[in-house]
């Protein structure tokens, strides 16, 4: 039939004009070859992509359905626990005013801690400044109230001093963690008892102060549901690099009986803003910190 | 069907001619070329370049947006995890929190520095720190101090400093006036004071 049409074609056109449409055709033709190789050339490239993502599929495909396992029990569990922790933040972390009483008396409690350990010769009067507008998260806006003083201290009071601060604000073991800590222990549960994110979950809620008076029970709780090494490792590994070391010392101190007693824990949340030092002769350090403390803006 | 063509002279075929005998085995030839291309494309391609995963045969298009869907739901999961799982959800609180972690703390910021200035000439004293400011919020370091006990040598110490200062804390650095001065008792020094961007 095709070579009918085209003897038939020939003859119905002018020999230049059925010759100039055969050329034309078949450079078109050519052309859609060409294109149609190189698809060719790039899909057999591809090959060497694909077989390393089809491996990969089985893996993430048991992952998200752990995750979906985890993320309906934890949802059943939320739905029926209560939000005391939540409440505790409002109320002492964050705020809706700035308690001045609880954070004059943090400061106070800490120059005595330092002053009584001999870490600490002079403290200024504390300096309270105007409250101020403070943007925490691009459209979150806070107020804050800075406090300022200065201290003459040592080179452990100068420690003692800075690293008080990152213990403050701190309600729950989930607080003491960085948000890469907390997801370490997420993926450790994966990998070895999903269903015991549940375990790990009352791990994060439990209040610090009770976490800090016996910390043994606190962990074998949560190790009853995760008994491999790798996942005490792991724990181990994150107790030593989070605050959580850092806060069951300062909480076995002295110093942390002393904010028992003045009923001060939890602190509220201070970040320090500004700091300046300078040297005060023998070794010791002369700082001027200037603290705030946050208060919802409503 | 043989094309009625004028007998050329065998010396010189005219292009017009050449063009005539040649154009439908042209087209014939790449008409069949584009056909069996296109053939493979449809038809047997696909055979070939399907992958079989978990008894589904995809395509390498299908399976980046496969991967690329599951990749999403997983961290739609991870996110409604984290959701559940811990127990303060208050934005702003961890945000403040979040924005607290950020922060490099004076005390790393005040080791970093004194370990530069011990490092930067041989005697351990010459650069000598006598205050450092920090401000969070704008993450600039204000250094004061002064290089001494180095002879005519303490502008040059002074530059070594800074350069390995900026090199450290990153970011711009202001940079300090050059002057070296003569005080009884310490003899040649250079007083500087400087601000670091981190």
């Amino acid at each position: 039939m095709i070579p009918a049409l085209l003897a038939s074609a020939s003859r119905a056109l002018p020999k230049h004009t059925w010759t100039v449409l055969l050329c034309v055709s078949g450079v078109c033709l050519l052309l859609l070859s060409i294109a149609l190789m190189l698809a060719h050339a790039a899909a057999f490239h591809d090959m060497q992509e694909a077989l390393p993502l089809a491996a990969r599929i089985p893996s993430l495909e048991t992952r998200l359905a752990v995750l979906s396992e985890q993320v309906e029990l934890s949802e059943l569990h939320a739905a029926m626990s209560t939000r005391s922790a939540e409440e505790k933040v409002h109320l002492y972390v964050l705020p809706d005013n700035v308690d001045l009483t609880r954070v004059l008396g943090f400061l106070e409690v800490l120059r005595d801690h330092v002053k009584v350990k001999k870490m600490l010769t002079t403290m200024s009067g504390i300096d309270v400044g105007e409250e101020v507008p403070v943007v925490v998260d691009g459209n979150t806006t806070l107020r804050a109230v800075p406090f300022t003083f200065s201290a003459t201290v040592n080179d452990e009071g100068l420690h003692d001093l800075l690293e008080t601060f990152a213990l403050t604000g701190i309600s729950t073991i989930s607080d003491a963690l960085t948000e890469e800590q907390y997801t370490e222990l997420f993926r450790a549960t994966e990998a070895e008892n999903p269903a015991g994110i549940l375990a790990l979950e009352r791990f994060l809620s439990t209040d610090f102060l009770i976490y800090t008076k016996d910390q043994r029970a606190t962990e074998e709780t949560l190790l009853k549901s995760f008994s491999s090494q790798e996942f005490r490792e792991t724990l181990e590994t994150i107790k030593q690099s989070s605050l959580l070391s850092k806060g069951v010392q300062m909480m076995e101190s002295e110093f942390g009986t002393a904010l028992g007693k003045n009923r001060l824990w939890p602190l509220p949340l201070l970040t320090v803003e500004d700091s300046a030092w300078s040297e005060s002769g023998d070794g010791w350090h002369h700082v001027t910190l200037t603290v705030f403390a946050y208060a919802y803006a409503r | 069907m043989p094309l009625s063509l004028p007998e050329p002279s065998a010396e010189c075929l005219p292009f017009g001619l050449i063009l005539q005998r040649i154009a439908l085995p042209f087209f014939l030839f790449a008409a069949v070329l584009a056909g069996l291309l296109l053939l493979s494309w449809f038809l047997i391609l696909p055979v070939y370049t399907a992958v079989d995963v978990g008894g589904a045969k995809h395509s390498v298009e299908s399976l980046r947006a496969f991967r690329a869907d599951l990749l999403s739901n997983i961290e739609t999961a991870e996110a409604d995890r984290s959701q559940y799982i811990l127990p303060v959800h208050d934005a702003a609180y961890r945000a403040l929190r979040h924005r607290r972690e950020e922060r490099t703390s004076f005390l790393s910021l005040l080791d970093n520095l004194f370990d530069i200035a011990s490092s930067v000439y041989a005697q351990p004293d010459a650069v000598h720190l006598s205050r450092v400011s920090y401000h969070a919020a704008d993450r600039t370091l204000d250094v004061d101090g002064d290089v001494r006990f180095v002879g005519p040598r303490s502008m040059t110490v002074l530059a070594e400093f800074v350069e390995a200062a900026k090199k450290h804390f990153v970011a711009e650095a202001a940079l300090p006036r050059f002057v070296r001065e003569e005080q009884e008792g310490i003899g040649p020094h250079s007083p500087f004071t400087f601000s670091l961007s981190l």
